[in-house]
């Protein structure tokens, strides 16, 4: 039925599969695409974007992934019968959760999306405790808290099915839920299965023990932070996926070691050139910016920043304070985009507690 | 508490011995490292006891295919018949008692319930006469798969030790084959320091006959290469070439990393052969390398780790974090001695291993400065290592994609630039760090369109000449988003250069999907796609000093003008398998059929353009 696949794809598709999620995977599949759509060999294209759309997901790719993903759906919805439906379901949690880190996806599109998301579950059998479940994670990600803990407790209500996160990816969820509020002795209570090591996943428990390393300090237990910190970084520190997670350490070092964190800025700066993610880039301008205030008042230090040129500060490289405000304004600047989309001020009042939280340390 | 009755509930024998074998151990003959850990145990128990003591354990086949019967026997502790109930009565139970046995460090290797019960994937009934070193009768037990058993005390006083009979099952022939035995045993117990025998019916031997001296003294494996060498294709079936011996601070952990002889990919198996007081516990562990090290299999001796119960992994705890470290450092600090000694062998493990060596260097800078002149990449000049790049360059141009690159490699070759392929995995990544291991090179990402700045421009007065034809050239292809620049450059055959952004590249397969996707999904992409806009843009440099693009530039040209750029346009689509859109096929279509057009009015002299 079905023509023979290029071998030229076939050896891309192959060579992307031996590697880890990375840009280099994400290209070869990508290359992949492109020859299978030029010669207009639509199955090939679907398999090779199947891989794609994961590994854009786990490599810090979104737009790929959202792109790559509406292509597949709109082949789908043509053939149903010719390709994988629980698959295809499973993705699309993917590409909900991440549309939310786009300011320019409108709230109305975002409702539209997760009810037509819903009605897919629904038509395939599927329990609306996924469709629940990314409510909350919209409403948290939006600012709406309130709404955010109402949805996580009807969540816990429901009994899991085949469409649900594993149960790392929840339990990591609930951790961020209760740091996003500040709670962080429960934060680190619900961490306890992820610290222990009895749930892991993917990205569990990398992302975890990342967003938990200001909450540790904060509680004064410092010595476990350390403890996990240089490890947890080896983990994440080849992946700009953990943007955000790389963010969450600077914020932390800005207390500790804010030599160390200026280190890790000039180090991942690079990521944010072109990163996809505008909530994962914003997040970690924000640290940075708190990271650079507090290396301000380092009166006796002759600094010379070492930065990308694409990178786009242009000023004084010797002048700490005058990148901590163009670093702060990059943040700004976006958390307007996101608090116009949102309709509230919840990004903005954010950034500014943060970094008012910085300045309190001498 | 008065009222309460305790209950013990019922456990499925057979049941248990199906999952044992069919989940928990990788294979049936394992039994065989069943039996030996136990054997292993109690001479290990023994020695507690007694100084002065030699332990030994000595296997006997009888009988031959489905009348077999394998003893294996040992001269160890013993066990009293209060022993027996304790230990071989109760699954999970293991030598040493409590919690400790599960978590903390034990003397003994083996968990005895457990391990007893693997024989029975091998045969149906276990019989075993043992008496105890601390004195009392000697007993006989024989268990069933059914879970009962029986012992009995017999007349004769055998000195104090441990038998264990197998009768071979029907369909376990295989694992009773005598050279079958004794590779199994040799794989077990090549390493422990006390004789194992083996009688096949005919005639006896020792299977650990040799014991090498390094495995006390790893340090001393350099003065024996070709014996270590040896030794790893006998234990794991592989030709070396090439090995460096590993010890942690404490001498608790040593072992020999055998540097693998052929190129091996990221995603490999690390399958390392690990042995526990010096009996092999698995042969695939995976965990007890760091992930860098992806370039050696390793024989390891340990007696500070703690296997999982399947015994093909260890417990992700601090202590093999430390062992981990401790290993990857040895690996690690012998590399750099390398480079300081014995430069050739390791520029031979970089060009067998240069991923493996990549992924180190991105996580170490010290490493990386050692190594980076040996390191190879793919450049605009062909492979070639740092350390040949810097003889001649110090500053050099990197590209961030696998895409940037094919978009530029004609051009930068033919100008004689040299340029660095960053699309493989870390070459992009160490390029950008170079210059912070040596600070004599100055690195810089290149852009595609970077690589038109070496072109000849125009003259003024070839810019007055051909300013009209560029703008409409230029008009030609705004439709595509699309801007036109003419140039001279090499090499003069390229009609056209094509360069676009990555955002150009995404936006074009976000088209490609807005074209066939939901309405829902369209809009979005829609929203995404208008950020993009902006900094999407392509360009396509035509070369003057081709020929055609020449003639195309003459005055009297203008009919086919446009045409001659739209076909330009597509072509350079094609050479860079970038799929078109509906709009740029029905370009093509009319283009092609316009030129069949020309050529039959012009009379089909073949008149080229």
């Amino acid at each position: 039925m079905s023509t023979p696949i290029d071998p030229e794809i076939l050896a891309l598709y192959r060579e992307a599969l031996e590697l880890p999620d990375s840009r280099t995977k994400v290209e070869l599949l990508e290359q992949a695409v492109r020859i299978a759509d030029h010669q207009g060999h639509i199955e090939a294209g679907y398999m090779v974007r199947s891989e794609l759309v994961e590994a854009a997901i786990f490599s810090g790719y979104p737009r790929k992934a959202m792109i790559h993903y509406s292509w597949m759906l709109g082949q789908y919805d043509q053939n149903p019968q010719a390709y994988n439906q629980h698959n295809l379901l499973w993705s699309y949690k993917w590409i909900f959760v991440n549309a939310i880190d786009f300011p320019e996806i409108s709230r109305e599109q975002l409702q539209e999306l997760i009810d037509d998301m819903r009605v897919r579950y629904q038509a395939a059998g599927y329990s609306d405790r996924t469709y629940y479940s990314n409510l909350y994670t919209l409403h948290l990600y939006v600012g709406e808290l309130e709404q955010a803990d109402d949805y996580m407790k009807l969540v816990l209500q429901l009994p899991r099915d085949q469409m649900s996160d594993c149960s790392a990816c929840e339990q990591d969820e609930l951790v961020d839920h209760y740091i996003i509020l500040g709670r962080h002795e429960e934060a680190l209570q619900a961490a306890e299965p992820i610290l222990q090591g009895t749930m892991s996943c993917t990205t569990v428990p990398h992302q975890t023990i990342a967003s938990l390393l200001l909450p540790f300090y904060h509680l004064g237990r410092t010595a476990e932070a350390e403890n996990y910190r240089s490890r947890n970084y080896a983990n994440i520190a080849s992946n700009r996926d953990y943007l955000q997670s790389i963010g969450e350490h600077i914020g932390y070092l800005t207390h500790t070691d804010p030599f160390l964190g200026l280190d890790l800025f000039e180090r991942h700066a690079d990521w944010l050139i072109d990163h996809e993610s505008a909530l994962e880039a914003m997040m970690f301008s924000m640290h940075v910016a708190g990271l650079l205030r507090r290396l301000s008042k380092e009166t006796d230090v002759h600094y010379q920043i070492r930065l990308p040129m694409e990178y786009g500060y242009t000023g004084d490289k010797a002048d700490v304070g005058a990148l901590a405000d163009y670093v702060l304004q990059q943040a700004l600047d976006t958390a307007a985009r996101f608090d116009k989309r949102n309709g509230n001020s919840y990004y903005t009042d954010r950034i500014h507690q943060y970094i008012r939280g910085t300045e309190a340390i001498n | 508490m008065s009222n309460q009755n305790n209950y013990r509930f019922q456990v499925n024998l057979s049941g248990m011995i199906n999952i044992l074998s069919n989940h928990l151990y990788s294979n049936p003959r394992v039994f065989l490292r069943e039996v030996m850990q136990n054997a292993v145990d109690a001479i290990t128990a023994r020695n507690q006891l007694e100084t002065d003591y030699q332990g030994k354990v000595h296997i006997e086949l009888a009988g031959s295919g489905a009348n077999s019967t394998l003893i294996i026997e040992d001269n160890g502790v013993g066990l009293t018949e209060e022993d027996i109930h304790e230990f071989l009565a109760q699954i999970g139970q293991s030598s040493k008692r409590g919690e400790a046995a599960f978590t903390g460090e034990t003397t003994f290797i083996g968990r005895f319930g457990i391990g007893l019960l693997s024989c029975f994937m091998v045969s149906d009934e276990i019989v075993m006469v043992t008496r105890s070193a601390k004195g009392g009768p000697t007993l006989e037990w024989r268990g069933q798969p059914d879970g009962t058993y029986s012992i009995r005390t017999l007349e004769t006083d055998l000195s104090a030790g441990t038998k264990v009979y197998l009768r071979c099952k029907t369909g376990s022939e295989m694992y009773y084959e005598p050279q079958e035995l004794e590779r199994g045993l040799y794989y077990y117990g090549a390493l422990l320091p006390y004789p194992i025998t083996f009688n096949d019916g005919t005639s006896s031997k020792v299977i650990n006959d040799y014991r090498p001296v390094w495995i006390q003294e790893p340090d001393l494996a350099r003065s024996n290469r070709e014996e270590v060498l040896q030794y790893g294709e006998r234990l794991m079936g592989e030709q070396f070439r090439d090995f460096i011996p590993l010890r942690t601070a404490s001498g608790r952990t040593g072992g020999i990393a055998y540097v693998l002889p052929y190129a091996v990919n990221l995603n490999a198996k690390r399958s390392h052969q690990v042995y526990l007081k010096y009996m092999l516990v698995s042969d695939k562990a995976e965990n007890i390398l760091p992930d860098w090290a992806f370039f050696v299999k390793c024989l390891i001796w340990t007696d500070e780790l703690q296997p999982t119960a399947s015994r093909e992994h260890f417990y992700e705890n601090e202590r093999l974090e430390e062992v981990r470290d401790e290993l990857g450092e040895a690996i690690r600090s012998e590399l750099m001695r390398m480079a300081d000694y014995d430069p050739d062998r390791l520029q031979h493990i970089i060009q067998l291993h240069a991923l493996s060596m990549k992924a180190l260097a991105t996580e170490d800078a010290e490493f990386y400065r050692i190594v980076h002149r040996w390191l190879p990449f793919e450049t605009t000049y062909g492979r070639r290592t740092l350390g040949e790049m810097l003889k001649e360059h110090d500053h050099i141009h990197y590209t961030l994609t696998l895409d940037e690159y094919r978009q530029i490699i004609h051009v930068a070759s033919a100008q004689s630039l040299l340029v660095v392929n960053g699309g493989y995995i870390y070459d992009a990544e160490l390029m950008a760090l170079l210059p912070e291991v040596n600070a004599q090179v100055v690195t810089e990402r290149l852009l595609p369109e970077d690589v038109s700045m070496s072109f000849t421009d125009l003259t003024p007065q070839e810019r007055k000449e051909y300013y009209e034809k560029t703008r409409l050239a230029d008009m030609a292809l705004q439709r595509f988003r699309c801007q036109i620049q003419l140039k001279r450059f090499k090499p003069s055959e390229l009609p056209a250069l094509f360069t676009l952004s990555k955002e150009s590249s995404d936006l074009r397969s976000l088209e490609a999907a807005k074209e066939v996707s939901t309405d829902t999904l369209s809009s979005i992409l829609g929203s995404l796609g208008s950020t993009m806009q902006q900094s999407a843009y392509s360009t396509l440099y035509l070369n003057l000093d081709n020929p055609v693009v020449g003639r195309i530039f003459q005055p009297g040209s203008e009919e086919m003008m446009q045409v001659a750029i739209e076909m330009l346009y597509v072509n350079s689509l094609m050479m860079g398998h970038y799929p078109m859109n509906k709009q740029e096929m029905a370009v093509l279509n009319q283009g092609i059929l316009r030129f069949i057009e020309w050529g039959l009015s012009a009379g089909g002299k073949g008149d080229s353009l």
